[in-house]
């Protein structure tokens, strides 16, 4: 399963939300979408769930488009908005058993579907539960229950991490993991990029509508070979150590941020390897020695401008 | 047992998904139940004080009474607590956006809308039901007919009905919270300033009402028949344009929205027409013919408003549905959303309605007296030309001077707003300038011909009339720019030759 985003368009009256972007993500993966505010994820995401429809261009799921066959590329998606479950005197169960009428399933195969997705998203405990009652993460599982309901190849989750708290991140993170494995192509917009950067294979970034980076995260890393950004973090004697770090061959800044010193060092992976050798034969006891850049936050940081439309 | 357990499954499994959410959120709700047990104390407590009033036991007409207190109580319960109630819920659902996801799912916008109107109908069935013990005994206590009780709940019922889908309609409307709560506010006078008159009209005023005379003795009449259906026909028509209305509305804008209203209002068009036509030939009387044009045509003007608000460029999904054949493109033209194709199609529907009026008077020539319906016509003439003028004045005046300050779908307001000014400031200006009032100096305004026409005056309603048609062609000579570019582009999108290839 192969989705195609094909120089997708969008304009609402003069302003240009989307502009001519293009990307492909596949079954068995999960792509990150980032951006700042306003930059076109939700616009894109709504035209990829056929909720909105493109100025021009088009995307494929597997070959079939969700302009000229919305019905049937409907099938294909799980969609997950930002926006939560908000029917207030409605229980889990019934809003699950609800959306699962509404996708044309009948009897057993409905109820069957229905525990399946309960018991794969942790809410079979809760499933007597009004939605109104619930907490923002387990909203968020009812939301993703909600667009598992169908079994789709294809799931396009804007934001589903917003607001969680760590252990709900964690499980969310788990969750994602787990549909991956089975094979669906999963696009995700979030602005924790740290969570991102655990699960994605790739990522997309985008900014004024406009893609900025788009491939794997080895791809849109831009790597610096001569010039490398190390974290460390020493068990005591901070202040000795940033003398003895601008005294060393190689460094060029020392910067201290709380318990970890930030040092640049200009040279490859083998300089900073040296690096830390000489600190160690110096007597310095480090308890931690980081390369920075690589990770989806530092690139993103790195390739955007933080401008909205 | 398990017969029963299938069949009850088959019924839950065919049964629209919205009914049943709805009737289960509503089961749970504390709302129904309170209204029910509240319903049900205010019944006993009527039928119990007039049970101990002495005058039960001689008077012939205690059924009757009663009967026309508790109906007019069912009437007030259903016609204001289940329409606010669906309203409310559907409005609140849209502003919160779970409508959204429905379209994600295979579930059409026609099945939200209709299920919400069957589990709004559901509600007020139950509330029948409560009321159906103490409307038997009634029967018991004389002075009334199973038929009449049957006739009135039943026509009770279709108002309900239509009350139900004018509120479904009304929480549609894209609209922001404020707009939406006066428009509720006023939907809520309406009803509440609608129903003493239907009251006084089925059961009380002497002559009028239904119950005197007892329905069971014009059953079998030619008259009753023909009313009664004529009644049915244009409530079932009326429920089911408004249920296409709110469908479109709550459509997504890639859809072709118009298609579904426009075809049903042709089908409705054709087959009330041919009612009427027939009612007209077997009575001998115009008056079917008269109400069905007034009614089509009124339609038709407000269908100006509407489509002079709609989108000028169609969006790709509905370009690929375009016919790619040159034959096929002009009509569906007249069926595909877009200002320039709705304003056509309502001036056709208006035209044409006018000619089958004028094509059956001059076969049934004896069915109106004196000049009627030459001023009936001349009237229905200048309504339509001058609600396409003002309707063509507004959007000139948006895309030349609000283009960047009104959205397009607001075009109906300036319509209104001139409308307005041609009916109020303009004749009082000329009554400043001039010390004196004249009838005249409505031409210009849209009530114009319906006062010259009431008042049997023909010459001013002629006059109306060419002023309304020289303000037409005007108007519409200055849009026909307008008309050309959207002629132009209307036509399929051509297949995305964009490239496969991904940029990763």
């Amino acid at each position: 399963m192969q989705v195609n985003i094909i120089n997708l368009i969008k304009d609402f009256g003069t302003t240009r939300a989307v502009d001519d972007i293009s990307f492909t993500f596949s079954s068995g993966h999960i792509f990150g979408f980032v951006g700042p505010n306003g930059a076109g994820k939700t616009t894109t995401m709504r035209i990829l769930a056929t909720l909105d429809e493109p100025t021009s261009g088009d995307a494929t799921i597997d070959g079939v488009s969700i302009v000229e066959s919305p019905e049937t590329a409907r099938q294909l998606i799980g969609y997950m908005p930002d926006s939560l479950p908000t029917h207030r005197d409605m229980s889990v169960h019934d809003y699950l058993d609800f959306f699962a009428r509404a996708y044309r399933l009948v009897g057993q195969q409905r109820r069957q579907v229905v525990d399946t997705v309960e018991n794969f998203t942790n809410l079979t405990g809760i499933r007597g539960k009004t939605l109104h009652a619930l907490s923002k993460g387990m909203k968020q599982r009812v939301s993703l229950a909600r667009a598992l309901l169908h079994d789709p190849p294809v799931l396009v989750m804007d934001e589903p991490a917003a607001g969680l708290d760590p252990r709900a991140r964690v499980e969310l993170r788990e969750l994602l993991r787990v549909l991956s494995e089975q094979g669906k192509a999963i696009l995700i917009s979030s602005h924790i990029l740290t969570e991102l950067s655990e699960i994605c294979d790739g990522a997309v970034i985008i900014e004024q509508g406009k893609i900025i980076s788009a491939g794997t995260l080895d791809e849109i890393a831009p790597i610096d070979a001569e010039q490398q950004t190390v974290l460390i973090r020493p068990l005591d004697r901070q202040d000795d150590l940033c003398k003895a770090l601008l005294l060393m061959p190689h460094v060029t800044a020392v910067n201290q941020l709380g318990h970890e010193i930030e040092t640049r060092v200009a040279g490859s992976e083998q300089t900073c390897s040296e690096l830390l050798e000489n600190l160690i034969r110096d007597g310095f006891r480090i308890v931690e020695f980081t390369l920075q850049g690589g990770d989806l936050e530092s690139v993103f940081m790195t390739v955007t401008k933080g401008e909205v439309q | 047992m398990k017969y029963v357990a299938d069949v009850l499954e088959n019924v839950s499994n065919t049964l629209n998904p919205i009914v049943i959410k709805e009737l289960r959120q509503a089961v749970k709700g504390r709302f129904l139940a309170a209204v029910l047990l509240i319903f049900l104390g205010i019944q006993l407590l009527t039928i119990g004080l007039f049970l101990t009033n002495d005058s039960v036991s001689w008077s012939f007409d205690a059924g009757r009474n009663i009967f026309k207190t508790l109906a007019s109580m069912l009437l007030v319960t259903c016609l204001i607590l289940v329409p606010a109630y669906t309203g409310l819920r559907l409005a609140m659902e849209r502003a919160d956006g779970n409508v959204d996801l429905l379209f994600i799912s295979t579930l059409h916008p026609r099945s939200i809308i209709w299920g919400k109107f069957f589990a709004a109908l559901v509600f007020s069935a139950l509330l029948y039901s409560v009321c159906m013990p103490f409307i038997t005994l009634t029967y018991l206590l004389r002075g009334i007919d199973l038929p009449s009780i049957f006739v009135m709940l039943a026509l009770n019922f279709l108002v309900i009905a239509v009350a139900i889908q004018c509120t479904i309609l009304l929480g549609c409307l894209p609209a922001n919270r404020v707009f939406k709560i006066i428009l509720g506010l006023g939907w809520f006078l309406l009803i509440t300033g609608y129903i003493p008159f239907h009251i006084a009209f089925t059961t009380v005023i002497p002559g009028v009402n239904l119950l005197d005379r007892g329905i069971g003795s014009q059953i079998g009449s030619w008259r009753f028949l023909a009313i009664s259906s004529g009644v049915l026909i244009a409530g079932v028509a009326f429920i089911g344009l408004l249920a296409r209305l709110a469908t479109a509305l709550i459509s997504p804008l890639s859809a072709n929205r118009a298609l579904p209203v426009r075809t049903y209002v042709i089908v409705v068009w054709i087959v009330t027409g041919i009612s009427a036509a027939v009612w007209t030939a077997v009575t001998g009387n115009g008056a079917p013919i008269t109400v069905w044009a007034f009614v089509h045509i009124i339609l038709q003007c407000i269908g100006l408003f509407i489509a002079v608000s709609e989108r000028e460029s169609l969006g790709q999904r509905v370009r690929q549905s375009i016919p790619r054949t040159r034959v096929l493109r002009p009509l569906a033209f007249l069926f595909f959303s877009g200002a320039g194709g709705g304003v056509m199609w309502s001036s056709l529907m208006i035209i044409l309605t006018l000619l089958f009026a004028a094509v059956l008077s001059s076969v049934y020539t004896h069915a109106w007296s004196g000049n009627d319906l030459e001023d009936f016509m001349t009237c229905m003439a200048a309504l339509g030309m001058l609600s396409l003028s003002y309707a063509m004045v507004a959007s000139l005046i948006r895309r030349r001077f609000l283009a960047n300050r009104v959205a397009g779908g607001y075009t109906w307001l300036i319509s209104l707003v001139l409308m307005g000014c041609a009916t109020t400031i303009l004749p009082l200006i000329l009554f400043l300038l001039s010390g004196t009032w004249d009838k005249r100096w409505l031409i210009g305004s849209p009530i114009g011909p319906i006062v010259f026409s009431a008042n049997g005056d023909s010459d001013l309603l002629t006059e109306s009339a060419e002023l309304a048609a020289a303000f037409a062609v005007f108007v519409s000579a200055l849009n026909l720019p307008w008309f050309i570019k959207q002629i132009i582009n209307f036509h399929p999108s051509k297949q995305n030759t964009a490239s496969n290839t991904p940029t990763d």
